[in-house]
């Protein structure tokens, strides 16, 4: 069936009280949405009455009930829209004041000693170390990403497996913290790691300096150790144990935040929803985040036996949520982090027309100090296509990066608006058009909506958050959630 | 459709209306499928008679079709993307180009802080270089393995 089956049927539209909107059938309603963000759930007969023209000004569907919002007031009425309203939502939309990219993926080696089914690093082995980035290299990267003009820069550590490389992970943090005494921003750092290699003194040095702990926990132990493989031990306790020591230090005082841990999903771990966010909660993370496989990188080779389509990622999805939202109703403080980005995305309309902005919000840096504009990017690279890197440390400067057509390329990709099928559908305003993934996966950045996997599972998350959201219970903890958005 | 498919020659021929496809979508869907098809090209007066060649040394009838359908997908997303573009690629270009001038902090980006370039500053960073690159040589393997070298197999107790 077609995604974008549409629910007027063969009903036209009154020229004069219908405002342009995109439609999609969501069980018994029908959900409208405009390019401003603003959405609204009608009965299909009340949907009939729009189209026809037959909803007039005083009638509640147009007025709202004094506590949500008419289709006057979100401008669906043709002949009664505020045009002051939808310009002060459209340029921040659309013209809002970038600042340059934030978010810096700093690939200090491809060595690993896990061997993840699904990794998508192409990493190397533990003695292979012309595969880290040298100190002289670390020193341009860190030159490169303060010449970016934005107030805020995060410094993501990633590999293969970062701690590896320890001396540079720290000449990057002292030597940042120093530059940054003249450059005077809000600087932040995060190591995304294994933890298989996270003793005493590193967690010190790291809590010391205000970087953050993220790690990757694919639910218990029988599908953890067999998603991800430590060649030297006991993958599963190495990262219970990493994660248990940073919470003893926070737990006596230390000045950090809880670690995070992102839960890969892949083939293995289908119909096991409720265990895999059990064994989250249990270890005390209050975010749950779950990362989707994409057939790109290495994970396409290994596709047949850990992959699965975007229909069944969605089933274990919706199973999940479901499952947290109902320990939410139980007292356990706990979230899911796509869930909350759509929400935030949905309620607040805090989204921006490129969600991904690569090359203009996060740009991402291998060992060799090639500049990619994000880590997918970089992936693909790993694969042979080079199409998204752009740039060279200690050789380009900011400027040229940002000038670089694949630049302008992935964002004319990522705007909605110019895209087959997206500027028809419903979801178009919270959306986020993925060009890398169409680069890794149909062979242009542009992709082809209609049989797109990113875009299928997209609208799945969309159908299963706009369906809780008319449940007034569900809908009261997903706002719950919103409070959640800076972390 | 009607596809006229020769598995020897791994090749799979059919015509499109030039009332319907431009020259320009055959083109970009060409390119697109380049690493799968090398696409042949003919023309009558109403017609492009195309014919696409398998790269794939193993491509029976299944895949030339499937390939066929995957062309005619693609063919038809650039053929819209074209009548998209005609309605949006001006406020789209328009979006993009504010977006990227902003991201760049302007024409002429703001020069480094006057303090990176003091002796003081220097010495601490090539301190902090040399000190970087000693613990380095301490404590990196010193053995490098050559590339392309496989990873060691799982142990026993690694839990799989």
């Amino acid at each position: 069936m077609s995604r974008l089956t549409e629910p007027a049927g063969t009903l036209e539209a009154s020229p004069l009280r219908v405002a342009a909107h995109n439609a999609r059938r969501l069980g018994a309603s029908v959900l409208i949405t405009n390019d401003i963000g603003e959405h609204a759930f009608l009965t299909a007969s009340d949907y009939e009455r729009y189209l026809a023209g037959r909803v007039e000004n005083g009638d509640p569907l147009a007025v709202g009930d004094g506590k949500t919002k008419g289709l006057l007031q979100k401008d669906f009425i043709r002949d009664q829209l505020d045009f002051n309203h939808l310009a002060d939502r459209t340029v921040p939309r659309h013209l809002l004041d970038w600042k340059g990219p934030n978010v810096h993926t700093v690939v200090v080696t491809l060595r690993c000693n896990f061997k993840c089914l699904y990794c998508h690093a192409s990493v190397v082995g533990v003695e292979q170390t012309d595969k880290d980035m040298t100190v002289e290299t670390a020193r341009q990267v860190v030159d490169l990403i303060f010449q970016s003009p934005n107030p805020t820069l995060m410094l993501e550590f990633q590999g293969g497996e970062p701690l590896l490389n320890w001396p540079v992970v720290k000449f990057i943090v002292q030597y940042a913290k120093e530059k940054n005494k003249h450059h005077k921003r809000s600087l932040h750092f995060g190591l995304i790691s294994n933890f298989s290699l996270l003793d005493d003194e590193k967690i010190d040095f790291l809590i010391a300096h205000g970087v953050s702990f993220c790690t990757s926990l694919d639910g218990p132990k029988d599908l953890h150790d067999k998603n991800r493989i430590y060649l030297g031990g006991n993958s599963h306790e190495s990262v219970l144990a990493g994660l248990r020591k940073v919470v003893a230090k926070k737990a006596a005082g230390a000045k950090t935040d809880t670690p995070n841990a992102i839960c890969t999903i892949t083939r293995h771990s289908l119909g096991r929803a409720p265990e895999i966010v059990d064994q989250l909660v249990g270890l005390g993370l209050e975010r749950i985040q779950f990362g989707p496989l994409d057939p790109i990188g290495f994970a396409k080779k290994s596709w047949d036996t850990i992959g699965y389509t975007s229909a069944e990622f969605v089933k274990f999805y919706a199973d999940a949520l479901d499952y947290i939202i109902a320990l939410n109703k139980k007292g356990v403080k706990a979230y899911e982090k796509m869930a909350m980005i759509l929400a935030v995305r949905i309620l607040e309309g805090g989204h921006w027309r490129f969600p991904n902005a690569d090359g203009v919000a996060r740009l991402a840096y291998n060992h060799d100090g090639g500049v990619y504009t994000c880590e997918e990017g970089r992936l693909l690279a790993n694969e042979g296509d080079e199409f998204f890197k752009i740039g060279q440390a200690g050789e380009s400067a900011f400027a040229d990066l940002l000038d670089h057509p694949t630049v302008r390329a992935s964002l004319l990709a990522s705007s909605a608006v110019s895209q087959p099928m997206c500027f028809q559908c419903a979801y178009n305003p919270f959306c986020s058009v993925l060009p890398v993934y169409n680069q890794g996966t149909q062979g242009s950045v542009f992709g082809r909506m209609p049989d797109n996997g990113w875009c299928e599972k997209m609208m799945g998350l969309f159908d299963v958050v706009f369906t809780r959201l008319q449940d007034p219970e569900a809908r009261k903890i997903l706002e719950s959630w919103l409070e959640y958005k800076s972390r | 459709m009607i596809l006229d498919t020769d598995v020897k020659e791994r090749s799979v021929s059919f015509e499109l209306p030039k009332k319907i496809y431009s020259m320009d979508a055959l083109r970009i869907a060409a390119q697109i499928l380049s690493p799968k098809i090398d696409v042949y090209l003919d023309e009558s007066k109403s017609a492009y008679e195309v014919t696409l060649k398998a790269k794939r040394r193993d491509a029976g009838e299944a895949q030339l079709q499937a390939l066929a359908g995957e062309f005619g997908n693609e063919l038809l997303n650039q053929e819209y993307r074209f009548v998209v573009g005609r309605f949006n690629s001006k406020i789209s270009s328009l979006i993009v180009t504010q977006t990227l001038m902003a991201a760049r902090g302007g024409e002429t980006p703001a020069a480094p802080p006057a303090g990176e370039s003091t002796p003081e500053f220097k010495k601490l960073v090539a301190d902090l270089v040399k000190n970087a690159q000693a613990e380095v040589a301490r404590t990196m393997p010193k053995k490098i393995a050559p590339q392309g070298t496989p990873l060691p197999p799982v142990k026993e107790d690694a839990g799989v």
